[in-house]
């Protein structure tokens, strides 16, 4: 272990920075764990949930600074909180999944200016959660991101047959005797995790570029699930890795610039996409 | 084969429905015995893609009960997978929609299998068997999107024939399916009822198509008009007008196809 930190320290450029190295490992598990959420998210037409929990997330991380607790665990708290309301929303009829979203993004959002200004607006990195900031993540932040991102990826392994069946028509799901309402809390819990892991790196205002891009840009050129959640992984990982890259050495804010990378891959591969097809 | 199974597959015993304004069903019972091929018609909005919804539980209804084998339905799925479905397809996927059609008729597997549990060899094997009867095999790898409506209608018919199911239920599943496609379905659908005893439900507008090839048939506007053996019913001229409206149009093209 410590041969292989020694290692990594002699490393040429930012993978011989230990904070890199750290900010390198969570973008790589948000990379992975985002676009899988979100894969399930665009094809049930919840693409913008991922912006309404970010914006829930950041309540938390308000909440969690006024309280003085961990604000990770605040915003997770309150991602889950929202996710599950939206859920709830959506699910008994009484909103249109879009209208839920927005309901509680606005809240998220409105709470967690308040919040934040009753914690004390000054003494805190309100940017770095809006925007993200990988490049202070501590190591105890590094494990508990990788364990949400494992606990994402775990969660879509296990149960991937009834999200297929769900994926394709909800209503002959529920009809065959699936557990169609735990399916989507557990979806709803997924993408809380997810949006508090990709908060970290691209911020609450960027969460759903890194969970639909990739997505969006997989759409394109992949057929059948399996290989959507594979393309958009690895369209989101690459972009990750370039845009952190690209962000040391242009001295500009990494959750910006993964979010360029992200838009630049969904434009190369529709421009493909758009070729090969005429 | 088990005690409760003696008695009717499904019974509907008065059903009251609205979605809130105009009553959409009104005291509407049915039997559906096991080993029937009943056709269900009606013109369109009677009701038959609604009272479909109720026997699932996708529904509830104001008033009434719903009876699976015997036993009071209390929520939708509680049968599993001895029920299969093939829902009114109202839209096509239009948009980038990735799933393949296999994946789509393995879905159909799913139900069968537990929680955690993976599908195996035989889910695999019922799902070419599927794919075969209804002449999609080649088509197994396209996506649901790049497909024409009557391919689509198709696959999720694959879909219900994969689950295996003891009953099914579709729901104007020959719609946009071309004249050839439709014969030889209405033939699979023959031979499962009669060799392997499945109970089947089909809703139709088109009386015309289906009167050939059912076994009974009952008629739905709103109220249930009549049910009974196939000639009784497409025989008795005022049910099928009070179902239609027009009797010259129903008698017209009831000739057409006979
Ligand atoms: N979700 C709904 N909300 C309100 N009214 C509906 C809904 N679905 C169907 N209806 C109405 O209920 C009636 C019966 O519809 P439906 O059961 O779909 O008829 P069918 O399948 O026989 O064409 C129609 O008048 C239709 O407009
Ligand atoms: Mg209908």
């Amino acid at each position: 272990m410590d041969g292989l930190l020694q290692a990594a320290a002699s490393l040429p450029g930012p993978l011989g920075l230990d904070f890199m190295q750290r900010a390198y490992l969570a973008g790589l598990v948000a990379g992975v764990a985002a676009p899988v959420i979100g894969t399930f998210l665009v094809l049930r037409r919840l693409s913008l949930l991922a912006d309404g929990l970010g914006h829930a997330a950041f309540a938390g991380v308000a909440g969690a600074l006024l309280l003085g607790a961990n604000p990770v665990l605040g915003a997770l708290a309150a991602a889950v909180l929202g996710s599950l309301g939206i859920e709830r929303l959506r699910s008994a009829g009484r909103a249109p999944g879009d209208a839920a979203v927005a309901i509680y993004a606005s809240l998220g959002l409105g709470a967690g200016l308040v919040l934040a200004r009753l914690a004390g607006a000054g003494n805190i990195d309100l940017f770095g959660y809006l925007f993200g900031s990988l490049v202070t993540v501590r190591p105890g932040d590094a494990a508990l991101l990788a364990a949400m991102g494992a606990l994402v990826v775990a969660g879509v392994a296990a149960f991937y047959k009834e999200l297929l069946a769900l994926v394709v028509d909800e209503e002959t799901a529920l009809a065959s005797g699936l557990p169609v309402a735990w399916l989507n809390r557990g979806l709803a819990v997924l993408a809380a995790v997810t949006v508090v892991v990709a908060m970290r790196v691209v911020g609450v205002l960027l969460v759903a570029a890194l969970m639909v891009l990739p997505v969006t840009a997989a759409l394109q050129v992949a057929r059948g699930l399996g290989r959507t959640l594979l393309y958009a992984a690895a369209f989101s990982t690459a972009s990750v890795l370039a845009g952190l890259t690209l962000a040391y050495y242009l001295d500009v804010p990494a959750g910006a610039m993964i979010v360029v990378t992200c838009a630049a891959a969904w434009a190369l591969v529709s421009a493909a996409a758009g070729r090969r097809a005429s | 084969m088990r005690a409760e199974d003696a008695g009717p597959v499904l019974s509907l015993e008065d059903i009251h429905f609205s979605y809130g304004g105009q009553p959409v069903l009104e005291a509407v019972s049915l039997r559906l015995e096991r080993g029937m091929f009943l056709g269900l018609i009606g013109p369109n909005g009677s009701g038959k893609t609604t009272l479909l919804k109720i026997a699932l539980g996708l529904l509830r209804p104001q008033q009434g009960t719903v009876r699976w084998f015997g036993r009071p339905l209390v929520r939708p799925g509680q049968f599993g997978a001895r029920i299969a479905y093939v829902p009114q397809l109202s839209q096509a996927y239009v948009r980038p929609f990735p799933i393949t059609v296999r994946e789509l008729v393995l879905a159909g597997r799913v139900p069968r299998r537990g929680l955690l549990r993976p599908l195996n060899r035989a889910d695999r094997d019922a799902v070419d068997r599927a794919l075969a009867a209804v002449g999609m095999e080649d088509r197994a790898e396209a996506r649901l999107s790049d497909l024409s409506g009557g391919q689509q209608q198709r696959a999720f018919i694959a879909r219900a024939l994969a689950a295996d199911a003891e009953v099914l239920l579709l729901d104007e599943p020959m719609a946009g399916i071309d004249a050839a496609a439709q014969e030889r379905f209405y033939d699979l659908l023959a031979r499962l009822q009669r060799e392997t005893g499945r109970t089947v439900m089909m809703v139709s507008h088109d009386l015309a198509a289906i009167t050939g090839r059912v076994t009974h048939l009952a008629c739905l506007n709103r109220r249930l008009i009549c049910q009974g053996p196939v000639t009784d019913v497409a025989g008795d001229p005022q049910a099928l007008s009070r179902t239609f409206g027009d009797l010259r149009l129903i008698a017209h093209s009831h000739g057409e196809a006979s």
